[in-house]
């Protein structure tokens, strides 16, 4: 089953920070490492796959280039494939770069702005990652921990209702603007343009997730509003390291970041007071935790229960949420409203409906399991097994062809020919059926070229 | 002599499959399709045909299929 449906959701479709980093040119993060806050270099560096942090942590004060042989001689022959991923995924970083060494061996060498970044982090030093936080005279009233979870909640939901088609408030036009970015609502002049395919399942993904997805986006849409790039990602990471509950001055910062801090205070990644003087204290939620983890770092408690479903194919809903009912009823009928729950059943027209709008059945059976009921957490399997198994047989039988794009080769007049062709292709890995008997065979679409390639040079010889 | 064409590989079920080469033999779709019969589970077929396939077996399968009785009122 693939993930990517359309264009515009791959773009954003980064499972973790350095996925979308490496898409960046080269220049940019060069730029990035140069930042003065180390929280940047950190924030990559605590992301880095356990091989990849231990080389740079022993090259860290190595001040010269470290020859691959003496790479090679620290790792055990079982430890070869750590040892290539994460030689590769420091390249894409650009935190290593080839070079040759004094002694003229070819080596790597660590990113100068990376090193000093890193060395303030281990050492101490620069400037502080979060900037100001200790509490002024105005700060009598303490802000708690459960109200910044309930603001964010209820602001992030906002966004999510604008996406659902409920229109309960104004939505500000910059998230209308990240929305469509993202590809989830249909863009361009027409603004009520509706929502996508991917919209959909962006609804019924886990809340961090959600976050995560539409803050790349944000980054995206920023280039669009001539903001600097470089200072939006600093910012961003700069919160990540911040922490709920505590507050944190925005003196000293350049418009862009509070343009950004107003942005985010409406995505309830932030909170503010309103007063009738604007507040230059803000309160990171805890949506913007996680956000340097990325996509997987899911924390499963955010999500709460309310889901219970039936072996009979009930679903109750204990809400009264109009944006949950509106989730629910995307794979089911509803059949009553009460004022604290809703009952609706999953039929088969209703997980085809719901599977004609994009959606997987597994994204379903995901979103089922999250948001299961406290009381049917208890229970093993969580959802009834002959639920999930019919979600899953009526997807199936949408699915009975199998389409590969290819190239066919057929009417090959010889056995020699065709054995030549296919051993070929087999070679490459790009032959996708070969048949014997009818001496044909497929190959894939960016297999052809080198095929046809070979079978011209055969011709003439 | 060695024939190139671009298309569409198809894997499914036999039953599937005889149901596409009736398809293609009524030009149900407007005009045949089938490039060429590779054996049991494979046919390859031209390109554009494909999202219609899709619908079509999307329709065939409402129509064979009929609801559970489970809802209200229904039981």
């Amino acid at each position: 089953m693939t993930m990517v449906a359309s264009d515009g959701y791959q773009s954003i479709d980064h499972k973790n920070l350095y996925s979308y980093l490496t898409t960046l040119p080269s220049s940019m993060l060069e730029n990035l490492y140069k930042h003065p806050n180390p929280c940047l270099c950190m924030a990559i560096f605590r992301d880095l796959v356990p091989m990849a942090q231990k080389f740079v942590l022993r090259q860290l004060f190595i001040d010269q280039v470290l020859p691959k042989s003496a790479l090679l001689a620290w790792i055990t022959p079982d430890g070869r494939k750590d040892h290539d991923d994460a030689v590769r995924l420091l390249i894409e970083l650009r935190i290593w770069s080839e070079a040759p060494s004094s002694a003229g061996l070819m080596g790597w060498k660590l990113n100068e702005h990376f090193r000093k970044g890193i060395q303030a982090v281990v050492v101490g030093g620069g400037p502080s990652w979060g900037g100001d936080v200790t509490p002024t005279a105005e700060e009598t009233t303490p802000v708690d921990v459960a109200f910044l979870e309930k603001y964010a909640r209820d602001q992030w939901e906002h966004v999510l209702h604008y996406l659902a088609g409920l229109k309960t408030r104004q939505t500000a036009s910059h998230v209308v603007d990240v929305l469509a970015t993202a590809g989830l609502v249909r863009g361009g002049n027409e603004r009520d343009g509706g929502i996508t395919q991917n919209g959909f399942r962006f609804l019924l993904m886990d809340t961090p997730s959600q976050v995560w997805r539409f803050v790349l986006s944000y980054l995206q849409t920023t280039q669009k509003w001539n903001m600097d790039l470089i200072e939006c990602i600093s910012f961003i990471f700069q919160l990540s390291f911040s922490q709920t509950g505590k507050h944190y001055s925005s003196s000293g910062f350049s418009d862009n970041q509070m343009k950004m801090l107003q942005h985010f205070r409406d995505y309830g990644l932030v909170y503010m007071r309103s007063g009738k003087r604007p507040s230059s204290r803000f309160y990171p939620t805890n949506l913007v935790m996680n956000l340097s983890g990325g996509a997987s770092s899911t924390n499963a408690s955010f999500a709460e229960g309310y889901i219970v479903v039936e072996t009979n194919y009930r679903i109750i809903a204990y809400t009264d949420s109009p944006l949950k009912i509106a989730v629910v009823s995307y794979f089911s009928e509803m059949l009553y409203r009460f004022p604290n729950l809703a009952i609706g059943i999953l039929t088969r027209e209703s997980i085809r409906n719901a599977l004609a709008k994009g959606i997987t059945a597994d994204e379903i059976i995901r979103f089922l399991r999250m948001h299961a009921h406290p009381q049917m957490r208890e229970s093993s399997p969580i959802l009834p097994s002959t639920l999930t198994d019919q979600i899953k047989l009526w997807e199936m039988e949408r699915a009975r062809f199998e389409f590969t794009d290819g190239v066919l080769y057929n009417q090959i007049n010889s056995v020699k020919d065709y054995e030549l062709l296919r051993n070929y292709a087999n070679d490459l890995g790009v032959n996708v059926l070969s048949n014997n008997d009818k001496r044909l065979l497929v190959v894939t679409t960016e297999g052809h070229v080198p095929v046809r390639a070979f079978w011209k040079r055969q011709k003439k010889e | 002599m060695v024939n190139v064409s671009k298309g569409v590989l198809v894997k499914c079920d036999p039953a599937m499959k005889q149901f596409l080469i009736f398809l293609d033999e009524k030009e149900e779709l407007g005009k045949r399709f089938i490039i060429q019969d590779i054996d049991d589970e494979h046919l390859f077929i031209s390109k554009d045909v494909q999202e219609m396939l899709k619908e079509r077996l999307d329709s065939l399968m409402d129509k064979i299929s009929i609801s559970a009785g489970i809802k209200e009122g229904e039981r």
